[in-house]
């Protein structure tokens, strides 16, 4: 076994415990754990058996036949895709900030107003 | 006609209450405040002129600021509302000539501007190099051409208040509104103002800010 894959199992190992521990905590749905286990348990096969993934980027019909490259190929179309998810719910997020801030410097002006008249 | 003129204020204690007093002197006497979460004393020192102050908890923004404002005199019975910055730049002179074309019903919206009139004295790069970018960037983005994209200082009737909706909370609410008064189909005329710089005001950076937030605006909705 490589340094990497030693440093990429026990990486593996660590997702595995946090997702089993969220889980446990109801953090996460079982759906959620689920694809999160499945997703490290293919990690793992990968990490231990790099072969295994070679097949498989062979079979999608990646030139270079390597799993390694597969595995960066797919991820980067994801990455974009969480990023942009990310971007719309910061901005969500943002927008209900400004509508509460707004609400509360309106409704504070009422306050001043009505202990002014009093 | 009750005007009311609405200042976006964020930390400017040193500034906000020379704004105040000659606003007073031009006869404008229904100013609010909006504090868009000042770290400083500006809304000690506006509270102390008697004017309405509204307070953003946190900083959001002078588009932000701006829709509080315009939400508020909507609430206290505004015919006209009129945008003012909070730094001391525009002159409260210039409101008159603002409110008038909208008084008489020419217009709905009335929009600075610092090039129709050579008596702004700008930066030379603002002037020949940022300003005339963000004009091709507005127009681009909005379908209008506006001889000063991002002048803050506008002056609306009632109904255009109403229904100008402000989503941007950053810089990028100029060109919103600009994009508003085409797809509303707003009466507007651009009036030429005095604009006195006291610093260089947003730079490259702020102009990068905004067309990111404008892209990202139209990328997510």
């Amino acid at each position: 076994m490589t340094v990497l894959q030693i440093i990429l199992i026990l990486f593996i190992v660590f997702a595995s415990l946090r997702t089993v521990y969220r889980f446990r905590k109801h953090e996460i749905s079982v759906r959620e754990f689920v694809v999160w286990i499945l997703l490290w348990i293919l990690a793992a096969l990968a990490t231990l058996m790099p072969q295994s993934a070679d097949i498989i980027a062979r079979k999608v019909g990646l030139a270079t036949g390597r799993g390694v490259d597969l595995a960066v190929y797919s991820s980067i179309p994801l990455l974009f895709y969480i990023i942009f998810r990310l971007f719309a719910k910061v901005d969500r997020i943002e927008k209900q900030l400004t509508k509460i801030v707004r609400r509360q410097a309106l409704m504070g002006e009422r306050l001043d107003n009505k202990k002014n008249h009093e | 006609m009750k005007v009311v003129v609405v200042i976006p204020a964020y930390n400017e204690a040193e500034r906000i209450r020379h704004v105040i007093s000659s606003l007073r002197v031009a006869g404008y006497h229904e100013v609010v405040v909006v504090n868009d979460g000042s770290v400083d004393e500006t809304a000690q020192i506006a509270g102390a002129e008697n004017v309405i102050v509204l307070s953003h908890t946190v900083n959001r923004g002078m588009g932000a600021a701006l829709a509080t404002g315009n939400e508020y005199a909507l609430q206290i019975g505004a015919d006209v509302v009129v945008h003012f910055d909070g730094d001391g730049q525009m002159s409260a002179n210039d409101i008159a000539k603002m409110i008038t074309p909208i008084i008489e019903g020419q217009v709905d919206i009335t929009i600075g501007t610092r090039f129709k009139d050579a008596s702004s004295r700008m930066p030379w790069s603002k002037r020949h190099l940022l300003l005339p970018t963000g004009r091709i960037l507005n127009y681009l983005f909005t379908g209008i051409w506006l001889s000063d994209a991002h002048n803050g200082f506008r002056a609306m009737s009632r109904d255009a208040a109403k229904r100008i909706v402000i989503n941007h909370d950053g810089m990028a609410h100029n060109s919103e509104i600009t994009e508003q008064i085409r797809k509303l189909k707003l009466r507007f005329v651009e009036v030429p103002v005095t604009i006195i710089y006291h610093e260089y005001g947003q730079g490259i950076g702020g102009a990068l800010r905004i067309i990111r937030d404008l892209l990202i605006g139209k990328l997510i909705k």
